[in-house]
């Protein structure tokens, strides 16, 4: 992936720099918000990592122009403990932000979950674990091998894959899967896990009931 | 100890209880006749005939059986002087119809004031009238005219003089009959003489001219109204000026041998009143006495039964104040019961009066 | 209870008692005013009517045959029956004290003697007046001379007429009376008017009470109320003193808001720097010293976070309005959001409710005590155990209960848990110690009851408690 970092501050654009460089990515990395603009309006870039507190440029305003342009994911880091601030942003378009200081780790899932679900529409495949998920051809496959899955039970596994490492709610669940049009009553959502866990039971992937919560598509160490 | 104890509060209490009698007698004797109620003897003094009175007397001892009454008729100096000068029997009321003599005795002190229900209470105050009491302590309670009387006979076929101005005239008319034949008060002797005679020298415009008639006519003066009607009665005189209109009339229903006239243009009218003597040892009988003379049933008694017009405005017979009132509104002119009637019992006015009337009359007696 | 002093009693009571108190001392003042001027009044009419029936009788008064003679008229004593009540004495007597008419007995009077003695000659005498106790009452008496001719040349004559005083009491109580009813309606009516006055003002000032009452506890803008100027200061007063208020607030807001700037940058820097040091480090004992720093980094960060949390909870609730938050709702996402977490280390969070309840409060700030709360049972909760989560009504109250079955906290330290950077000797070493008391703060403010018991077997229950006023339920 192509990686724009926009951070003033060196100590953590060096590190996200080298890490994501280690992991294969190419990155770029600016220091000032007039330079940012510039750059977002001319190059794409596969992920941005934006830094709130710029120098000369707010962003607020490098995100409406980014948005101008594309739809390049955006991942917020924020020093401030305004939490309104944040929500703004991500109804002016960022898709996930993270507050200082930050685990690199979940830095780079969050990251990895923003893309995954940016391309889910472009990209087709999408894995999880030993899952496989070919949106083009409706396939899902485990360990290789392609297992038959209903319609209901597609679409839920769609929604589990696109949101990993999340306990999803019932009611969320519903929304995702039926939209507006009857939505069926909520113990039905029990049945169609069930039938989910059951067809991907050889996987590693595990579907964990939390009582009262509701869901969470998890990777299970061997 | 207990023993000395008792004793000693046995005769403590015997103690006690014979010094209670010693120093209330009333109480022992009450609780000794307990069974008798005591019968309480008012003396009522009258300048007014007890033939007038005794009526009234019986009807209130017939009502109030424990309260006897005696009565002590007397003129109306010999009642004033009995006062001032507290000879004894003490009266407990007194009772006359010369007021300014009344009004002195009232002002000077002598009575007692009773506070009558009747006249405190606003719902019936209006019943016993404004002008028939004065100061709570003294009640008047009849309304009596002052008129001329004629011997009947001597009237017969003659027009009768119905005022003051025909009395002239026909006096003049029937001058020769009436020498010496006209009968008026002493009025050094009889208080209610002097009293009528001074308010008429106020009064009215022809005083002098009645002077100078009974002077011409050697007007023979009397020391009462029973006398001087006696001598109506027996021609010894043939006519009588100014008299109390009561014993005129009580006279004339008995005798029917005279001729009594109330003048159209100037009437006088006496308030016979009573109050109760400060001195009295009864005031709980004299104040129902009061209650008596001015209540209903016994102001109705004395306009049936006598000629004492009742003063109650809820009593309107022909025989009462109210009805002569509204009758005779032009000519009557009561004499008021207030402090203006102490001119009359005044000295020097009275210097002045007697002997003006002296000078006019020659005695002829 | 000691009496509360005068200046401390409500205003209205000081106010109307003040009126009432001066009301009553004005007509005090007046009625005793009227009285004197009744007794005046009363006293110059009546003197008026003796001295002219004095003066009528002098008239009358004659010389002759060598004595004096009166001839009273009529309308002298006539005039004085204006007071019917009223007895009445009169004299007519010379400066020798020689008797000519009325009542000799006053010529024994020393009042009487010393007044005729020192009765002024002049050409024309006024009437004079004294009182005399005479006959057991009071008398108001009249004087009045003149000169007489006589056969012995010109004599003075002096005429005495005395009422007793009934009428005038009459006059005077009668008098005193209606002035009396007059200022009783008067008093009354300006009382009624004070009343009237005060409320309207005290209203201005419950005006403000209540529009300020009814703002929530965090609006700060201006008063904006028409008013009286007096009250208008007040208003003034007390727009400036928010407006400072309000500005303290922004500059806490902003200080903190400066300060996790300015700490977290550089956090992140160093943990940013940390991480990859770990990551490439191939040394031991570099890696040794390394963990050692990235523990005490994460302490540090996680304390400095907690810090500026509850710097931000106390002043959100001074600034931020406090909105409906469905607690169900935000229990089941905080706990979605740390069941990972809690995974991680095999615990398992569940949840169930039997009331859905709504209150009154700050969202950011509840997320946090409920996130403290679920922490700290992570925390302490053993591999493989469980939490549970649950939400229920008991009596009025509603309920929320944090089960964990890790060792839980003993009965000594219970009472010290909630203070501020408190660590028990028998907890772990990566707690910052605030997160406790930022619960309890958080609990407080939302006025629910934030206390410890024990689970069954054993562990730690965290019970928070919302009072029926407080919360209000969904159906």
């Amino acid at each position: 992936m192509r990686i724009l970092i926009v951070e003033d501050d060196r100590l953590i654009s060096e590190a996200l720099e080298s890490r994501f460089k280690d992991l294969g990515h190419g990155v770029d990395c600016v220091y000032d918000g007039d330079v940012a603009f510039s750059m977002v309006a001319h190059t794409q870039f596969d992920l941005i990592i934006l830094d709130l507190n710029l120098p000369n440029k707010s962003g607020e305003q490098i995100i409406k122009r980014i948005r101008q342009h594309s739809n390049t994911p955006v991942l917020i880091l924020t020093a401030r403990s305004e939490v309104y601030d944040r929500i703004q942003l991500l109804d002016l378009g960022a898709d996930d932000y993270l507050s200082k200081p930050f685990d690199f780790g979940e830095l780079e899932a969050r990251c990895r979950a923003i893309v995954r679900r940016r391309q889910g529409s472009d990209h087709n495949d999408i894995t999880y674990g030993d899952i496989e998920f070919n949106t083009a051809n409706c396939s899902v496959k485990v360990k290789g091998d392609i297992i038959e899955l209903k319609q209901r039970e597609y679409r839920l596994l769609e929604i589990f894959i696109t949101h990993p490492n999340r306990v999803m709610s019932k009611e969320e669940i519903i929304d995702h899967l039926y939209g507006y049009d009857n939505p069926p009553n909520i113990n039905a959502i029990e049945t169609y896990v069930g039938r989910l866990r059951k067809a991907i039971i050889s996987s590693n992937v595990e579907i964990k009931t939390l009582r009262g919560l509701g869901y969470l598509f998890n990777q299970v160490e061997a | 100890m207990k023993h000395k104890a008792a004793q000693f509060g046995f005769v403590h209490c015997l103690f006690i209880v014979i010094s209670w009698f010693a120093f209330a007698p009333k109480t022992f004797s009450a609780m000794v006749d307990f069974n008798l109620p005591k019968v309480v003897e008012l003396s009522v003094y009258g300048a007014a005939y007890l033939s007038e009175m005794q009526p009234l007397l019986d009807d209130f001892h017939k009502k109030n059986p424990t309260i006897s009454i005696q009565y002590y008729p007397a003129s109306s100096n010999q009642l004033v002087r009995h006062i001032r000068e507290d000879n004894k029997p003490r009266a407990d009321l007194t009772i006359s119809s010369v007021m300014d003599l009344q009004i002195q005795l009232v002002n000077d002190g002598y009575a007692l004031p009773y506070k009558m229900n009747m006249l405190s209470n606003d719902e019936q105050s209006g019943i016993i009238p404004h002008w028939s009491h004065w100061r709570d302590e003294l009640f008047g309670f009849s309304f009596e005219p002052s008129v001329m009387v004629f011997n009947k006979a001597f009237l017969a076929g003659k027009e009768v003089p119905s005022d003051r101005i025909k009395l002239l005239s026909f006096i003049r008319h029937y001058s020769d009959q009436l020498m010496g034949k006209i009968g008026v008060y002493d009025i050094r002797t009889v208080g209610i003489g002097y009293l009528l005679w001074s308010f008429e020298r106020v009064q009215a415009a022809n005083n002098g001219q009645f002077l100078e008639l009974f002077n011409h006519h050697n007007a023979r003066t009397f020391e009462s109204t029973s006398s001087m009607l006696h001598a109506l009665s027996n021609g010894e005189i043939l006519m009588a000026y100014n008299i109390m209109g009561s014993y005129a009339k009580s006279w004339q229903e008995k005798h029917q041998d005279l001729v009594v006239v109330t003048a159209n243009d100037y009437t006088p009218v006496i308030i016979r009143s009573v109050f109760i003597n400060k001195t009295t040892a009864h005031p709980k009988q004299a104040k129902q006495f009061i209650d008596y003379l001015l209540s209903y049933s016994g102001q109705r008694l004395m306009a049936e039964k006598t000629n004492m017009p009742p003063v109650r405005t809820d009593i309107r017979s022909e025989n009462s104040a109210y009805f002569m009132r509204e009758q005779y509104a032009n000519q009557l002119k009561p004499l008021p019961l207030d402090v203006s009637l102490l001119i009359f019992s005044d000295y020097s006015k009275k210097e002045i009066v007697i002997t003006e009337w002296e000078n006019a009359l020659k005695q002829y007696d | 209870m000691p009496q509360k002093s005068f200046s401390t009693r409500s205003l209205r009571f000081q106010l109307i008692f003040s009126a009432s108190v001066l009301m009553l001392l004005i007509s005090l003042i007046a009625l005793v005013a009227v009285k004197r001027y009744a007794y005046q009044t009363a006293e110059i009419s009546y003197d008026r009517y003796l001295s002219n029936s004095a003066r009528q009788i002098m008239d009358q008064v004659r010389f002759n045959n060598l004595q004096f003679s009166v001839d009273i008229p009529f309308s002298a004593f006539k005039s004085l029956t204006n007071s019917p009540r009223d007895k009445v004495y009169y004299l007519v007597t010379t400066q020798g004290l020689n008797y000519i008419t009325g009542y000799q007995s006053l010529l024994d009077q020393k009042e009487v003697i010393n007044t005729i003695q020192n009765y002024p000659i002049k050409l024309e005498p006024e009437a004079e007046f004294f009182h005399l106790k005479f006959k057991g009452s009071l008398i108001r008496f009249s004087i009045v001379s003149r000169a007489i001719n006589t056969s012995e040349g010109p004599k003075n004559v002096f005429i005495l007429i005395g009422q007793t005083t009934e009428s005038r009491k009459v006059w005077e109580k009668e008098l005193s009376n209606f002035a009396a009813k007059l200022i009783i309606a008067f008093v009354a009516c300006a009382l009624l008017v004070i009343i009237i006055l005060i409320n309207k003002v005290l209203k201005s000032v419950n005006t403000i009470n209540h529009k300020i009452a009814k703002r929530s506890n965090v609006d700060l803008t201006p008063i904006r109320l028409d008013a009286p100027q007096e009250i208008n200061h007040l208003i003034n007063t007390i727009n400036q003193f928010m407006t400072q208020l309000d500005s303290t607030l922004t500059n806490l807001k902003n200080f903190t808001s400066e300060a996790a700037h300015q700490l977290n940058t550089p956090l992140a820097g160093l943990r940013a720097q940390l991480d990859m040091a770990l990551n490439k480090s191939k040394d031991p004992e570099t890696l040794d010293f390394l963990i050692k720093i990235s523990s005490a980094c994460h302490l540090l960060e996680r304390t400095i976070l907690q810090l500026l949390n509850h710097a931000t909870i106390k002043h959100r609730y001074q600034s931020i309005e406090p909105e409906a938050i469905h607690i169900n709702q935000l229990v089941k996402t905080v706990c979605r959001e740390l069941a990972i977490n809690a995974l991680d280390q095999e615990i398992e969070l569940s949840y169930r409710d039997s009331l859905q309840f709504s209150i009154q409060g700050d969202e950011f700030s509840l997320s946090q005590m409920l996130k403290n709360l679920i922490e700290n049972a992570i925390k302490y909760s053993s591999k493989g155990g469980e939490i549970d989560v649950e939400i229920c009504q008991q009596g009025s109250k509603a309920v929320l209960f944090i089960r964990d079955y890790g060792p839980g906290i003993d009965a000594t330290d219970k009472p010290y848990v909630f203070e501020r950077f408190y660590r028990s000797p028998n907890a772990n070493s990566n707690g910052t110690g605030l997160g406790m008391s930022i619960a309890l703060d958080v609990a407080r403010k939302s006025n629910a009851i934030l206390s410890l018991e024990d689970s069954d077997p054993h562990g730690l229950t965290v019970k928070v408690q919302f009072p029926h006023k407080f919360w209000q339920a969904i159906i």
